[in-house]
């Protein structure tokens, strides 16, 4: 039992001895949270609107496309797409009031539902830096959609463009109906595909609209959580790359044939990662008291939540290095599964900027169960029980995944 | 004391060690000598708990290292061939991990890790990160770390590889002090001085199986009063062996077109017939050495082969 804190204070001395890894899992998430905040206009709270003017000469499917997308849930709260003449479009533009303008060519709608080569115009506003970005980088995608959605549905809307057979001012109801069955079944498949890029769109500008500093509506609580959930994430991810350093520098052979078991000096790898997390997530809690107002009442609970759910997390970063077959095999795999969980568990983007099929996908990932109550821990609105129902959620996988690492290290993954 | 019996170990098709039986005694150093991959580190491996073995038993201090592996590998020192250290951490922070690995704590720990870094002459450099090591320091340090918690049996893995004659000699006298202080040494090389100032007693090993064991003397004995006499030149297997047979108490070791091996007491005086009967025959001898009775020729009469090719 003693040897579990020998163990760890080995790991962490190991750790601090070539803080590198260390230092990256604390910046990357501080960068990342720092580009929010400038997206979001620096520390105020008032919510960045990406006011987008079109000048719509086409008439077509496209513009009305955008107008739904505009007034849509999602992207409705930060987009305001207004549809304008060329000429006051100029005006406005020149006068810095919006972010950018939008002129979509007559014949640019069936000209890309043919596949025939177009253009579009799109004037940036160029003292507004970011906001523009996101209008271009979301019309990029957009292209891109379209040359995806044409290799998927390229049949079906072709159909459409071409117009209706000879001879027939309109298409019949049977093959109308054919169209759209086809259609939705391709778009069905593809929802999955095609949502996460929409997503990065919207989310890189997601905020709530409320003027007052309200703790739960601030930018800092907005963003906060994911951050330092993050920072636990990618200490996870490095802490557990040691397991492939320990077996090939023969320290982990050297540990075999101690009197030691695996499952302790295992443990003792657990706990150092369990204060390195407390510790870095104090730090920012700190820090989140100081910025964003943050109750100070709510840092214990909140450090603890933060170091449980982090390990939690290394547990399974653990088992994949054990099943890679090299260390970079383990650095692969467990990136490959850093990077995904980080998106769909809320980690990257707020929870409340995902749409509501991607929340309950959220809602099953332990970074996911773990942003969620810690919320709740940070505004105060926590409750023992949905609490300690999280833990043992996300905690009873993680201690199976951690009992069959450690019976892997003796076995297949010290012969490998 | 370990005590292997019919120790096997197969890996697939290949058998890494067929059958080794042997035991040492304490206060004995016992080598097993052998080239590459002829099974030392695996009949170590085994011996340590590392590896389970396909059959046979092996027991340290009376522990069974499969049925009762914890109190067999608590007693056990393992100094392993390739490094096993923490490189990023300084020799003393090496030395208190591995020492609290068998339950040195406290004092006792601390005291301990102080002899071992004068003992293998780290106390100057005790702070300094390992990886900032020579390779001979790291050697040295590699053995301390086996040693730290004072153990009844150590193992040895071809400890001496890569280090200056220097710290070499330093390290056999480290070894030589364990054993004097009631320690069962176990100790792989490929070196024959090495063995053979080292070792009470010796196993021979290659591909796995025991080809000779005993005591230096014992093993000296094998060899007979007997010089082994090598010739390289270009010779007819067939005709030279039977030219052989004709001259008695000369030993045909082994031929081929090449080189030509043999064992006889007196090689020098020998020379001479030697030299008529192979010419009678077509060989074409170009050089010619005679060595003395010792481990080496032991080695080549047992498998026909030199140790180190
Ligand atoms: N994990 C393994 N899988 C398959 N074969 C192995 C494995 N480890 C060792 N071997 C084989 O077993 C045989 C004995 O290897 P071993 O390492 O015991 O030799 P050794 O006597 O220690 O050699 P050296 O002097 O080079 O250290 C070799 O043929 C080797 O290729
Ligand atoms: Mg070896």
């Amino acid at each position: 039992m003693r040897f579990v804190f020998d163990s760890a204070r080995k790991d962490l001395r190991w750790l601090f001895a070539d803080p590198t890894a260390l230092i990256l899992a604390i910046m990357i998430p501080l960068i990342i949270g720092g580009l929010m905040s400038t997206i979001a206009g620096g520390g105020d709270t008032a919510i960045p609107r990406a006011r987008v003017l079109v000048v719509d000469q086409d008439e077509g499917l496209l513009s009305e496309f955008l107008q739904g997308a505009g007034g849509s849930a999602q992207g409705g709260d930060f987009l305001d797409i207004e549809t304008v003449e060329l000429e006051e479009g100029r005006a406005r533009m020149d006068r810095g009031e919006a972010s950018a303008m939008l002129v979509i060519p007559a014949g640019f709608s069936e000209a890309m539902l043919m596949e025939e080569p177009t253009s579009i115009e799109l004037v940036k506003n160029p003292s507004q830096t970011i906001l523009p970005e996101i209008v271009e980088e979301a019309l990029q995608m957009l292209v891109e959609a379209s040359f995806y959605l044409h290799r998927v549905l390229g049949e079906p809307i072709k159909a459409i463009a071409e117009g209706p057979e000879e001879e027939k001012s309109f298409f019949d109801d049977l093959r109308m109906a054919a169209l759209a069955v086809q259609i939705n079944q391709q778009l069905r498949a593809l929802e999955k595909i095609l949502f996460p890029p929409v997503l990065e769109l919207e989310t890189e500008i997601v905020r709530e609209e409320s003027e007052e500093k309200a703790v739960p509506q601030s930018f800092g609580m907005l963003f906060l959580p994911g951050i330092l959930l993050m920072a636990m994430m990618f200490l996870s991810q490095s802490m557990s790359e040691t397991l492939w350093l320990e077996k090939d520098k023969g320290t982990l052979r050297r540990v075999a044939s101690t009197p030691q078991s695996m499952f302790g000096f295992l443990a003792g790898k657990l706990l150092a990662a369990f204060l390195l997390m407390t510790g870095i997530s104090t730090a920012g809690l700190v820090l989140g008291v100081w910025v964003y107002g943050l109750n100070w009442t709510a840092i214990p609970l909140s450090m603890i939540w933060l170091g449980f759910s982090g390990c939690t997390i290394f547990c399974y970063f653990i088992l994949l290095q054990t099943l890679a077959g090299s260390q970079r095999g383990g650095s692969i795999l467990s990136m490959t599964l850093l990077f995904p969980l980080m998106m769909i568990g809320g980690t990257f983007f707020p929870l409340e900027a995902m749409p509501e099929w991607m929340q309950e996908i959220a809602f099953w990932t332990p970074n996911g169960q773990a942003i969620v109550q810690l919320k709740t821990v940070l505004n105060g609105s926590w409750q023992g029980q949905s609490l300690l129902l999280a833990m043992l959620c996300i905690g009873i996988p993680a201690l199976i995944t951690f009992l069959m690492t450690s019976m892997r290290l003796r076995g297949a993954f010290l012969h490998k | 004391m370990i005590e292997v019996s019919n120790l096997r170990k197969e890996y697939g098709d290949l058998v890494a060690v067929d059958g080794a039986s042997f035991s040492a005694r304490p206060g004995e150093i016992f080598g097993l000598l052998g080239p590459n991959g002829a099974g030392k580190s695996t009949s170590i491996g085994c011996i340590s708990g590392l590896l389970k073995p396909s059959s046979g038993q092996v027991r340290v201090l009376g522990h069974d290292v499969v049925r009762d592996a914890r109190a067999a590998r608590a007693s056990l020192g393992v100094v392993p061939q390739e490094l096993a250290l923490y490189e990023d951490l300084n020799a003393r922070q090496n030395l208190q991990f591995w020492g609290a690995a068998y339950e040195l704590r406290g004092s006792e720990l601390k005291n301990r890790v102080q002899e071992v870094l004068e003992i293998c002459g780290l106390l100057d450099r005790a702070d300094e990160a390992v990886k900032k090591f020579s390779g001979g320091m790291k050697r040295r340090l590699n053995f301390g770390c086996g040693i730290v918690h004072r153990p009844k049996v150590i193992l040895l893995d071809e400890p001496t590889v890569g280090v200056d004659p220097q710290s070499r000699v330093r390290l056999l006298d480290l070894v030589k002090e364990e054993a004097k202080r009631g320690v069962t040494v176990l100790y792989t090389t490929h070196y024959m001085e090495e063995a053979q100032e080292l070792c009470d007693q010796l196993a021979i090993i290659d591909h796995g199986k025991m080809v000779a064991s005993g005591t230096m003397d014992e093993l000296r004995g094998m060899m007979g009063e007997r010089d082994l006499l090598r010739m390289s030149g270009s010779f007819d297997p067939h005709s030279t062996e039977a030219a052989i047979a004709k001259l008695p108490g000369l030993e045909l070791v082994s031929v081929d077109a090449e080189s030509l091996m043999l064992a006889t007491a007196e090689g020098s005086k020998r020379l001479p017939e030697l030299f008529a009967c192979l010419s009678k025959v077509g060989a074409e001898v170009r050089e010619t050495t005679l060595s003395q009775p010792n481990l080496e020729n032991l080695f080549i009469k047992l498998t026909g082969r030199e140790l180190r090719e």
